[in-house]
């Protein structure tokens, strides 16, 4: 069993406090002694894992860093099942959306504490830098309503931990209910009630479009803000994301200082947040990333790292360069840590500045779509 | 004008293009590989292969198999497609031997070959005057409409789905010769073979960066699983040295996670040392799909030959080429994998070389133009 394992990684999460250096960064000694231990557990007890890591020749007992442990592409979830205990016992699954392909990919929870361990300090440190406990109101489904979102779960904690009360969802037939949204909006701003609004970047536009269409305005009280997160791909309406921002925040009389991205995904349990709100609470914060509102800069907490791989060889590039997102999320306890991602990004000490799903495939030349005939012969 | 006339000036426009030191050449490797997304070594390569074949003798002999003289007729039609730059080279050649004028429509991205072409085809008074060049793209149906009107014998390069378009405008008195899109394979019928086979496969997947028709997507190797893996390692280990001669231009990230997702489903994945653009890998068993992406030499295993007629029947009749390794019976080959398209079988390193007067597709090009 892995109990031990999350009460090392939940210690290790208490423990990156600014208080003791461990805010921002985790020594290496520190980082790699609990991956190690991670990715011994993860390969004795998730057969398809330990499979592929012998095919790539790495196991616990030969490995020179975290950096060597084997990634699995995001691809992989969709059609094996990567969990260290029997997926029938999981007390929780996430799956993906399938929008690209169909498929959905699954992240099987055993305990669902230490996701809600590892999303949470740092939903706070970007979120509510301030120690505000505003209304939450969430744009999507509730837990209850779609156990299989990650991002469910994740709103679901913010209602029910950090929201004060009168915090909800507000989804109504498998859309955002944007008429109870705009009314719940005036009545917090009648009240001078700050908001934490959170949605998915295609319910905000979607409340951007029709419930405050034709510059119908309404200005939310000092506090309020806002977190999208999802990016904008599939939409008709392809505002960038910085764009998208800045609407927002002219519709709801709001400072573009509160209205934060967030990045995650649902193979990992942790996920990153744009800093620029955190900057405007925190001096420290403000001096470490100097430029937070240029380009999609992420912050991953320290029980996460990121690197970029280089797309032909997979190996990990220098701080700067532009490749492939890889993550070593330590909060995935139970599944595995290392997931390589189809994402593109530089990472730099701060962050990762991000530029979405990696697209463009070759020039065919006259060689056969295999894949497609054979698809179309189903 | 003689035929004999014709074989010379087009084999002193291959001896051109042969020549590291002709402009023509140069400009094409200066031009083309940016518009091919293909590296300078692939394009020369691909150059040195389409008109080393080109020589006084190989023409005579097709002339001597498919030709005879006729009167002047109207023009012959080529709509060339994608970055295997030269593939439409072939018609375009017959048509000249037999003293026709073709008229090539280019792809609108990718013009360079045949605008240099047509160059080169000046500078020879005998074929002078022959050629005639646009580039245009594919909905420019005014220009489409207009060439397939004005030929009496249309070969068409592309997709099926451009394929069939054009078909379905040519006129029942043009003679129309389609080339879809195909896919090629290898077959290593001792697990034991040498490694120059081995060095041969590779040759025959890198050329035109692993994306043209005789493009071995697989390499079916007669034995165990664990045959397929020795000899994936085996490549694995060899490809520095082929690579080096064949460079890649990098993977798009795009590109990357795709191949990314599709190696971790194989039972070996390696990597050449020098050149990561390239890598060899082996699935257990011969599964088709996901497709290998460009540029992965993926070793299967296979019981026998002529299983691959069950294994790859749902691909339907679009196999092009066989690059063999190890001993066979290449009329039992035909046998099994002619319902299949098959229409060349090539030693291991030779596919991506057919001679001149190749049936491409089982279609005689030189009697089609006369």
């Amino acid at each position: 069993m892995s109990d031990a394992l999350h009460e090392r990684v939940q210690r290790a999460i208490r423990g990156s406090t600014a208080e003791l250096g461990r805010f921002w960064e985790w020594p290496d000694a520190a980082f790699e002694l609990l991956t190690r231990a991670l990715f011994q557990h993860q390969f004795d007890r998730c057969a398809p894992y330990r499979h592929y890591c012998r095919v790539r020749g790495v196991t616990p007992e030969e490995l020179p860093s975290w950096r060597a442990i084997p990634a699995v592409p995001t691809e992989v979830f969709k059609s094996v099942d990567l969990c260290a205990f029997d997926p029938a016992e999981a007390a929780a699954t996430f799956q993906t959306s399938g929008t690209t392909t169909g498929a959905r990919g699954r992240l099987h929870l055993r305990r669902v504490d230490t996701y809600a361990a590892s999303l949470g300090p740092w939903l706070d440190a970007f979120l509510l830098p301030d120690g505000l406990r505003p209304r939450v109101l969430a744009l999507a489904p509730d837990r209850r309503d779609d156990p299989a979102s990650s991002l469910s779960f994740m709103l679901q904690w913010a209602v029910d931990h950090r929201g004060s009360t009168g915090s909800r969802f507000l989804w109504q037939d498998g859309r955002p209910d944007l008429a109870g949204t705009i009314a719940e909006l005036r009545r917090c701003a009648d009240a001078g009630t700050p908001v934490l609004l959170m949605g998915t970047a295609r319910a905000l536009e979607a409340l951007l479009e029709l419930g405050l269409a034709g510059g119908r305005r309404v200005p939310l009280p000092p506090g309020s803000r806002i977190m999208e997160t999802g990016g904008l791909k599939g939409s008709d309406q392809q505002l960038e994301a910085d764009a998208l921002r800045a609407a927002l925040a002219e519709a709801l009389g709001l400072s573009e200082a509160t209205v934060v991205s967030e990045y995650g995904m649902t193979e990992l349990a942790s996920q990153g947040y744009h800093p620029v709100l955190r900057t405007s609470f925190d001096r420290t914060a403000r001096s470490r990333f100097a430029e937070p509102s240029s380009g999609r800069l992420f912050v991953f907490p320290p029980w996460c790292r990121v690197r970029a791989v280089d797309p032909d060889s997979l190996e990990v590039l220098p701080f700067g360069e532009r490749g492939l997102l890889r993550f070593w999320d330590l909060a995935n306890v139970d599944s595995v840590l290392a997931v390589q991602t189809a994402d593109e990004g530089i990472v730099s000490p701060q962050g990762v500045r991000l530029f979405g799903r990696a697209v463009g495939a070759s020039p065919r030349g006259c060689s056969l779509a295999v894949d497609e005939i054979l698809g179309a012969a189903e | 004008m003689t035929v004999e006339r014709r074989v010379a000036a087009l084999a002193r426009l291959a001896d051109r293009w042969l020549d590291p030191g002709d402009p023509l050449r140069r400009e094409a490797l200066d031009v083309l590989p940016g518009e091919c997304r293909l590296t300078p070594e692939l394009v020369a390569w691909g150059l040195d292969r389409a008109f080393e074949v080109i020589t006084g003798d190989a023409l005579r002999a097709w002339w001597a198999r498919e030709g005879q003289e006729t009167r002047p007729r109207s023009a012959t039609g080529h709509v060339w497609a994608g970055n295997v730059f030269v593939a439409g080279l072939p018609p375009v050649v017959a048509s000249l031997l037999a003293g026709r004028p073709a008229r090539v429509k280019a792809p609108s991205r990718s013009p360079g070959f045949a605008e240099l072409l047509l160059r080169s085809v000046e500078l020879e008074p005998e074929v002078a005057g022959l050629l005639e060049v646009g580039a245009w793209a594919r909905d420019d149906a005014e220009r489409t409409r207009a060439l397939v009107e004005g030929v009496d014998v249309l070969f068409v390069m592309g997709d099926d789905g451009s394929v069939a378009a054009l078909r379905a405008l040519s006129s029942e008195r043009v003679r129309f010769c389609g080339f879809g899109h195909r896919y090629s394979v290898g077959l290593v019928t001792d697990p034991a073979v040498p490694d120059t086979d081995l060095d041969g496969l590779a040759v025959d997947h890198l050329a035109w960066n692993g994306a043209g028709c005789l493009t071995p997507r697989w390499i079916f190797v007669q034995g165990t699983a664990a045959d397929a893996e020795a000899l994936a390692r085996r490549a694995a280990a060899r490809l520095p040295a082929v690579v080096n001669g064949l460079p890649a231009p990098p993977l798009s990230a795009g590109e990357g996670a795709e191949r990314a997702a599709w190696l971790a489903r194989a039972a070996f994945a390696g990597w050449s040392a020098s050149g990561p653009g390239w890598g060899a890998a082996a699935l257990p068993e011969p599964d088709l799909r996901p497709a290998p992406p460009p540029r992965v030499l993926c070793f299967c295993p296979v019981s026998a030959p002529t299983e691959l007629a069950r294994l790859l029947g749902p691909l339907g009749r679009t196999l092009q080429g066989l690059a063999l390794a190890g001993p066979a019976d290449e009329g039992e080959l035909v046998g099994a994998l002619g319902c299949l398209g098959l229409s060349r079988i090539a030693p291991a390193g030779s596919l991506q070389r057919p001679p001149v007067h190749w049936n491409h597709d089982d279609v005689r090009i030189l009697a089609s133009c006369l």
